[in-house]
């Protein structure tokens, strides 16, 4: 018995030696290919620019790169077939999109480069923001290398070059809204997105990153911070949006979150009519509101809402007159007794009321501005060399006006005149004329600088301190010179009234994308001032009688009668 | 008992190096010192080894018990060693199997959401890339499934740039690249690899890699990568391991415990039946076995029993009858001497008066005297055959110069190899080879050896060697007659034996003459051996310890001469 330890001894090794050895679980294995039903989707139909010809020169190359970047396929794989082996694999389509004119040269250099120039339209960045181009050329050099006996591109820059027809016809300008500072309305601030399925989501991302850089000092976003759970899911009209990341209570933001996302979302040309918002899956809980929400559902976030009463208004002969019937404005304003030669009104953002009226007075000494209540008695506030039109915002009762073209001056109803600080503005010229955006946060200047009269679009930026600031200055259509007047058509839309040597009007996006021409036949002569607000009919004042646009063409105020004299037509915000 | 002889450390030969006359001499007898510690170490770990695996061997042979339980313990445990190894490989496969098939199913329902997310990419968008697979993988992460804790790598690659969703950075790194090339390819793969977990440690991970399908003529790739830690399987399967180890030696155990209990019902009976058999070949014949009951073990003690009562009984008998032919032998002897003595007298004085004698009656007292003579020795063998028969010969051991006792046989014998033309050589080492022997002994083992071989010579030279080594002494005889047969060399020992029964005897002769040698070689301890071969003559060996009732283990001398060859040397010695 005592010798069993020893017999016992090599079956208890073999045992633990050779258990052990076979390992739990594999560390390392070679690759094992599952079988699976393939799931290939069905390719996308369009029209697709062509791969390079064998024996193509470096020009047609480099016009061939350039059709090429007008693809919607991922990746831009035809554009980079016209690049060298290298290039071809780091080249980024995602660095942005320089849009040029059709019309462009390409020209072989003595160093066998391939130099493009073209008019800059403008560019957009990796956010969608259009910029103008200004009056900007676009050039650029492509050093081309043989592969294979074939030219090549071997330095193109990231991004995309694409021609203006092609951007246009390619990528569509989608609205993103934000929420102005006192959360009344929702704030366009249009994109430019590529067509396709990919829209909704990419435009709802869009609103998550947050305003556009000129912007982002004059809105809030609420969904700042706040994260797509998966893509926008479109069935049929409706779409889903499932969020995360929101605030541990979100109830308060919820209404302003839901109405950023209903307005957003609910374009036509997105062909999506209602929104499901999910939180973490969960639908939203809004009072009132459906779980299928439309734009009805959010109407008091409309940006272009106007006062119901909210007919248009025009000076003639120092007295304020209402557009249908030409008949004068109720209150002492109508009699004339002030003598304006320019005026605005605000409606009270709570009644809807018309109730607080400025205008502008010309005298012998300069301007003064009479402000006071729409149906009341007007009390001078401010007074300058020259003053320009006031203007007015719906979001607030207050009145801007530019006095002595380089100080800007607001009046808040009933109160006292504050100075507006435009720090870019004494570099830019003199301001002739300032409008303020129905809901506020932009301004539309016309300066006279060095080049004429040009037309600006700045931000309005409002401090805790109640400070306020109009910065952010940008050209928006270099295009357009001698601008005469501007007016708000909706808070993503001017019209401009401009020319060399006859004034026409013009529409343009607040970004400068979009600039195209208005009709302006039944005009007697070139219009002097424009007046306008979302979901109304354009006014204007030519050779001293007030138009208003109708189907295409300029009518008299009241049909079939003679035109009614007047000047400044405006409509009440 | 073994022993190993160290090998000869070599000295370093040729001149040292003059340049450094005292470190190298340092160094070499520092090296020789560590290579003798060394060879020692071995050795005894050699010894020790040896000393074990003998033990071993020794009871493996000896023990039937310890044969039956190892033989049982092999055979359990490979047994359950195979049946563990087939069980265990079952159980990890299932498992293995199961969590695959889950991280597959997963890893497609993970496809199929994803291509729903990837559709929210636009072209050209940096942004709607970053944001789709932060999303993407983190609703893939959200959803879970089945196949446990995971990690979800997404890559979005246009061109030779990659792009991952944050925060996998390291799973992504650890990708192999073959499954990277086989998703490449557009297909789904699965691979076991290490891949580091979030503190950074390399875990054996299941990876599923598949494509995301998005437009085919896009220049994207999606890629989905699955990882699976192991980490759970692994813990269960060690378990599962350590109860199947445990169990398996439990069992084995268990097996090998019932052999042993069972083998110890039999063994201890049959192993009492063999130390009574031991005991009894020892002599002590009235030792029996106990009977108890009346199984096959009762059987064998009682057959046992029987066969040791009857052994017994003959064994007494033929001792008795042994005894009395001793008994008879030297009485007879005895009995014999006195009548000799008075014959013996009466042949002396007929000799001493035969020359008045005519010469036939002369020739008959002489002849009468001679076999007298013979007649006494025999006698005297006879009587001292007897005494070692009946074990009363005593040895008188006192120290002996080996080397004078064989010169003084020499010339004793010089008369009888001179009547015979032979000559004697005596070949032995300069210095005095001092043996505690019984002088009267050896010389008469000698004078025997010397005057057979004189007998035996042909005329030819004797020689005589003496050898000695540390502990032991030889002398060989050498002739270089007839020789010896290999049968005759079995038998020249036994008693009243003649190689050649019609030879005449002329000299010595009784017959005992080589039987006595051999006792008296006994006596000391030492051996006495013959090598012979037909023509080439014979050679006796006696080979005796230095030290009274020391043991030999070799002789001195070769019991085989190196050469046969006859000895041309003159350069006799008396």
């Amino acid at each position: 018995m005592r010798r069993l330890p020893a017999g016992l001894l090599p079956a208890l090794v073999a045992a633990l030696v050779v258990l052990p050895a076979c390992s739990t679980v594999p560390s390392s294995s070679p690759t094992v290919q599952i079988t699976q039903v393939p799931t290939r989707p069905a390719e996308e139909v369009g029209i697709e620019p062509l791969s390079p010809e064998p024996g193509a020169t470096p020009e047609e190359i480099v016009r061939g790169f350039i059709d090429a970047a007008a693809s919607t396929r991922p990746g831009h794989p035809v554009a980079r077939e016209h690049l060298a082996p290298e290039p071809a694999g780091s080249w980024s389509d995602e660095a942005g999109i320089t849009v040029i004119s059709p019309d462009y040269a390409t020209v072989t250099t003595p160093s066998g480069a391939v130099a493009v120039t073209a008019n800059l339209i403008g560019t957009v960045d990796e956010r969608g923001v259009f910029a103008v181009g200004g009056a900007g050329i676009f050039t650029r050099e492509f050093t081309v290398e043989q592969v294979d006996g074939q030219w090549r591109i071997s330095d193109p820059p990231d991004g995309l070059i694409i021609l203006e027809p092609d951007f246009a016809r390619l990528y569509d300008e989608r609205v993103a809204y934000f929420l102005d500072p006192t959360g009344q309305r929702v704030v366009p601030d249009p994109r430019l997105l590529i067509t396709g399925a990919a829209q909704p989501t990419a435009l709802v991302q869009r609103v998550l990153d947050g305003p556009s850089g000129a912007l982002s000092a004059g809105v809030r976003n609420p969904l700042t911070g706040v994260e797509l759970v998966s893509a926008v899911e479109v069935n049929g009209q409706n779409a889903v949006v499932d969020l995360t990341g929101l605030p541990g209570d979100p109830a308060p933001v919820l209404p302003e979150i839901c109405a950023q996302l209903v307005w957003t979302l609910v374009q036509p040309q997105l062909r999506i009519r209602t929104l499901e918002i999910r939180v973490d899956g969960e639908p939203v809980d809004v009072e009132g509101v459906p779980d299928q929400q439309t734009r009805e559902d959010w109407a008091s976030f409309d940006p272009e809402a106007v006062p119901l009463e909210g007919v248009g208004h025009y000076l003639s002969g120092g007295a304020l007159h209402t557009v249908n019937t030409g008949a004068p404005a109720p209150g002492p304003a109508g009699t004339g007794v002030y003598g304006l030669s320019s005026a605005a009104v605000a409606a009270d953002p709570r009644t809807g009321d018309l109730s607080f009226l400025a205008g502008v007075q010309r005298n012998a000494s300069g301007a003064t501005l009479f402000a006071g209540n729409y149906e009341g008695e007007l009390a001078a506030v401010v007074s300058g060399a020259t003053l320009s039109a006031p203007t007015v915002a719906a979001t607030r009762l207050e009145a801007w006006v530019v006095r002595n073209g380089v100080d800007v001056v607001r009046v808040p109803a009933g109160g006292a005149p504050q100075s507006v600080n435009a720090p870019t503005l004494p570099g830019l010229g003199i301001a002739g004329v300032l409008r303020l955006s129905p809901d506020g946060v932009r301004a539309a200047l016309v300066v006279e600088g060095p080049l004429g009269r040009a037309l600006y679009v700045g931000t309005v930026v409002r401090a805790d301190t109640g400070a306020v600031e109009l910065r952010d200055l940008r050209g928006i259509a270099p295009s357009l010179s001698q601008v005469v007047d501007v007016a708000w058509q909706d808070s993503a839309t001017l019209l401009v009234l401009a020319g060399e040597d006859r004034t026409a009007p013009y529409s343009v996006g607040v970004d400068g994308w979009g600039l195209s021409t208005m009709p302006s036949n039944g005009l007697p002569s070139p219009p002097e001032s424009i007046g306008a607000a979302p979901t109304r009919a354009p006014l204007v004042d030519a050779g001293g009688t007030i138009w208003r646009l109708s189907g295409g063409t300029w009518v008299t105020l009241v049909r079939g009668q003679e035109p009614l004299p007047g000047t400044a037509p405006f409509y009440p915000l | 008992m073994t022993r190993t002889t160290a090998p000869d450390t070599p000295t370093p030969v040729g001149p040292e190096p003059p340049a450094q006359p005292r470190l190298p001499a340092e160094l070499t007898r520092v090296r020789r010192g560590l290579r003798r510690r060394a060879v020692r170490a071995r050795r005894r770990a050699r010894t020790l080894t040896r000393r074990v695996v003998g033990k071993a061997l020794r009871t493996w042979r000896s023990s039937l018990q310890v044969r039956i339980g190892a033989i049982t313990m092999v055979v359990a445990g490979t047994v359950v060693v195979i049946v563990s190894l087939v069980l265990f490989s079952q159980i990890r496969d299932q498992l293995l199997r199961v969590k695959r098939d889950a991280a597959i199913d997963q890893a497609q329902q993970g496809v199929l959401y994803a291509q729903t997310q990837v559709a929210g990419i636009a072209t050209g968008d940096a942004a709607s890339v970053r944001s789709a697979l932060d999303r993407t993988v983190r609703g893939l992460v959200n959803r879970g499934g089945a196949a446990g804790d995971f990690e979800v790598v997404m890559v979005y690659r246009t061109g030779e740039v990659e792009r991952t969703a944050d925060s996998q950075e390291y799973v992504f790194d650890a990708l192999p690249g073959d499954l990277r090339g086989e998703v490449d390819s557009g297909g789904q793969a699965s691979k076991y690899a290490l891949v580091p977990d979030e503190n950074r440690q390399p875990q054996p991970t299941l990876l599923i890699g598949a494509p995301v399908p998005s437009d085919a003529a896009g220049s994207e790739e999606i890629e989905l990568y699955y990882a699976f830690p192991l980490d759970q399987e692994e813990e269960s399967l060690s378990l599962i391991r350590s109860t199947v180890i445990i169990s398996g030696v439990a069992l084995t155990l268990f097996v090998v415990g019932i052999g042993v209990l069972v083998t110890r019902l039999v063994v201890d009976p049959v192993r009492r039946a063999a130390g009574t058999a031991q005991r009894l070949a020892e002599g002590q014949l009235e030792q029996r076995m106990t009977v108890r009951g009346e199984d096959d073990l009762a059987r064998l003690a009682t057959s046992f029993n029987a066969m040791a009562d009857s052994l017994q009984r003959q064994i007494t008998q033929l001792e008795g009858l042994s005894q009395l032919q001793q008994r008879f032998t030297s009485d007879v002897s005895h009995e014999l001497r006195t009548p000799l003595t008075t014959v013996q007298m009466a042949a002396d004085v007929l000799h001493e008066a035969r020359g008045d004698f005519p010469p036939q009656v002369a020739r008959s007292a002489e002849l009468l005297r001679a076999e007298l003579d013979r007649f006494e020795n025999l006698l005297t063998d006879l009587l001292e055959i007897s005494r070692y028969d009946a074990g009363a010969a005593m040895l008188d051991s006192e120290a002996v110069d080996l080397g004078a006792l064989v010169a003084r046989v020499a010339a004793g014998m010089w008369a009888l190899a001179e009547r015979h033309q032979s000559e004697i050589v005596v070949i032995r080492p300069d210095e005095d080879v001092i043996a505690e022997v019984d002088a009267r002994r050896v010389e008469r083992i000698l004078r025997n050896l010397v005057g057979n071989a004189i007998e035996h010579g042909a005329g030819k030279p004797i020689e005589i060697t003496l050898a000695a080594n540390r502990t032991a002494a030889a002398v060989t005889v050498r002739d270089f007659g007839v020789g010896l047969t290999s049968v005759d060399a079995q038998h020249v020992f036994d008693r009243f034996w003649r190689a050649d029964p019609s030879r005449v005897r002329t000299v010595g002769g009784s017959g005992l003459g080589l039987s006595i040698s051999l006792e008296d070689a006994r006596l000391h301890g030492g051996w006495l051996q013959v090598w012979g071969h037909p023509g080439a003559g014979a050679q006796f060996r006696l080979t005796v310890p230095l030290t009274a009732g020391g043991e030999l283990t070799s002789s001195p001398l070769p019991l085989r001469p190196a050469t046969v060859r006859r000895p041309e040397r003159p350069g006799a010695q008396p």
